[in-house]
């Protein structure tokens, strides 16, 4: 029989370890997170929550639910996830199969796409852009303006062109058009990368945050990642630099928030990423590695 | 003709377009937006009608006090991002290399991709919870003792403070990509070393073979997660089920006579003798044992 040397074992032993402990590290703020929005203010104050709530109060969610900016900022959300997911699927299907087919010019149109892997106009003249298109202070400049990531359309690309043509020859002498081909038999071949990329874009429009501070003035149209900035980060480092129009926010509530509500707040921001997230994990591998097969 | 070839894929270029003027719009106009930085852009006049100030603004830029700062903070933050995040995530990587428990090897995974879907501002939400005055991390130095630190407001503590909240979220993430390439090159045979991800991973010895134990000589695959091609066979290990999720050729190996007809799929340690050499012999034809 062989026997691992005792350094063999020492090695993997720590390997084993070392892994526990990391994963030990990434799990604890999410748990850190729960236990801080479940106590009460005092306990969190006198440093009596370590690894326990003392008691289990919900008066931080009683808080976040009452407040109608939270509340308002939830649908918004939800709003711009689904209507965005919905768009960016449509927009990067078609391009993509448009893409996949052997259409002239169709070098050109990829290397187009491509160079917006490396070059962008940055952020004032892209702003500078929605707003000359209208789209300021309204939902659709969260929509319209990234519908399309590049690095999604190559793959899905790549996966479309994967389809036998056989299928498509057969589908033209039966008389159906391209659009119809697209619609009736590519689309329900591919569910499968389909649904993995409308999981990622719907990850990514809950979490957008950065889009909405810049094309969203309107306070009451933010969506749930500016609120929870506002009710966390702002609440907690007194900062000068964003007073207004995010001041006027912090006076909604009329308070500063105490961290135990912030916490709430982020744990119901993280419960719809807490349950996708098996489904993702399904799904992500493959997206990764569909790309990794053919540039 | 090209005409004709376009007429007849008209409908695609209808499904082409909106992406097309999404990307025109949203993509590359904003590149060419970039020219105000060469003019007195003002809102009235737009892109193309505000005046021309050559090197204005850029000298206004470089002859700003902060400018020397600010260009080796920058330079910092991606000095310890460089040195601290990048190598994380392939330590990370060879770590679940090592392991063969398929179990814990998917937990561990499952758990360290996480952080990756959550946002930003929950990132930081939590970071400054626990690490402000009144958290956990100050409230455990206090019981050791310690003098609590101002992590949120002291300047020496912010780059540091980034680092690790970006390792936390995007480590394990990282890994994702090691792997990825590494499922790639089992599913192809592998030719000497044209594979950028063959190189580093080949140069560690050993490797896991299954052997399906009825015969004499089988095929084999390696469970390691490497490109592990031909080998031979060191010493079996305990019987165990063997890890088919990645399987790669490795050409045949010679099953000792006790493990014969036992139908169980064995787990081998294999060493990897050498890169396959198309030229030489076929290393296959070698003895194995």
């Amino acid at each position: 029989m062989y026997r691992k040397s005792l350094g063999e074992k020492t090695f993997d032993g720590s390997i084993i370890l070392l892994l526990v402990l990391t994963s030990l590290l990434m799990l604890f703020p999410f748990y850190y997170m729960i236990v801080i929005s479940f106590s009460s203010y005092d306990d969190y104050l006198r440093h009596g929550v370590v690894l326990w709530p003392k008691q289990w109060v919900l008066d931080a969610y009683r808080s976040i639910f009452e407040s109608r900016a939270f509340v308002r900022s939830i649908g918004s959300t939800v709003f711009v996830t689904v209507a965005g997911t919905l768009v960016d699927l449509i927009m990067t299907s078609s391009m993509a199969y448009a893409l996949s087919r052997d259409i002239p010019g169709r070098k050109f149109f990829n290397m187009m796409v491509v160079f917006t892997f490396l070059f962008g106009g940055g952020m004032i003249p892209t702003y500078l852009i929605v707003k000359s298109t209208g789209l300021i202070d309204t939902y659709w400049a969260l929509i319209i303006p990234g519908c399309i990531s590049a690095f999604n359309l190559i793959i899905i690309r790549q996966f479309f062109r994967g389809i036998p043509n056989e299928l498509n020859d057969a589908a033209l002498i039966d008389g159906a058009s391209e659009v119809k081909i697209f619609v009736l038999i590519v689309l329900p071949l591919s569910k499968p990368v389909l649904a993995a990329f409308s999981l990622f874009y719907a990850v990514g429009h809950w979490n957008t945050f950065f889009d909405a501070i810049l094309y969203l003035n309107d306070s009451t149209k933010w969506t749930l990642q500016v609120v929870l900035r506002q009710l966390v980060i702002l609440g907690n480092v007194s900062d000068t630099l964003h007073q207004s129009p995010e001041a006027r926010m912090a006076q909604l509530d009329q308070q500063t928030p105490p961290e135990t509500i912030g916490m709430a707040a982020v744990l119901v921001a993280t419960i719809p990423i807490l349950l996708l997230y098996p489904f993702l994990q399904k799904h992500f591998a493959k997206g990764v590695m569909l790309g990794s097969i053919k540039g | 003709m090209y005409i004709a070839k376009v007429w007849k894929y008209r409908f695609l270029y209808l499904l082409l377009l909106p992406g097309l003027i999404y990307f025109i719009v949203y993509k590359y106009l904003p590149m060419f937006g970039l020219v105000i930085a060469f003019k007195d852009y003002s809102a009235f006049q737009g892109f193309t009608n505000s005046p021309w100030v050559g090197l204005r603004h850029f000298r206004t830029i470089f002859d700003s006090p902060d400018m020397v700062r600010i260009f080796f903070n920058t330079l910092y933050l991606n000095a310890l991002q460089l040195l601290f995040a990048f190598p994380a995530g392939i330590v990370m990587a060879l770590m679940l290399n090592e392991v063969k428990n398929s179990f814990f090897k998917k937990t561990v995974q499952s758990i360290v991709y996480l952080p990756h879907f959550v946002s930003w501002i929950v990132v930081v939400s939590i970071a400054l919870t626990a690490l402000g005055s009144e958290g956990i991390l100050n409230g455990v130095l206090e019981t050791l003792g310690f003098q609590p630190i101002n992590f949120l407001t002291s300047p020496h503590w912010f780059m540091p403070l980034i680092t690790l909240e970006g390792m936390w979220k995007e480590t394990g993430w990282g890994t994702i990509i090691f792997f990825g390439s590494a499922v790639r090159d089992q599913s192809k045979p592998v030719r000497s070393g044209r594979h950028r991800w063959c190189e580093p991973l080949a140069e560690h010895p050993i490797h896991y073979a299954s052997v399906s134990a009825r015969d004499d000589c089988h095929s084999a695959h390696s469970a390691g997660g490497t490109c592990a091609r031909y080998g031979h066979r060191t010493n079996p290990a305990h019987g165990e089920l063997a890890d088919q999720r990645s399987r790669d050729d490795l050409g045949p190996i010679r099953v000792p006579e006790r493990d014969r007809g036992r139908g169980l799929q064995l787990r081998y340690r294999v060493r990897l003798v050498q890169e396959p050499d198309r030229s030489g012999p076929d290393p296959r034809r070698q003895s194995l044992g």
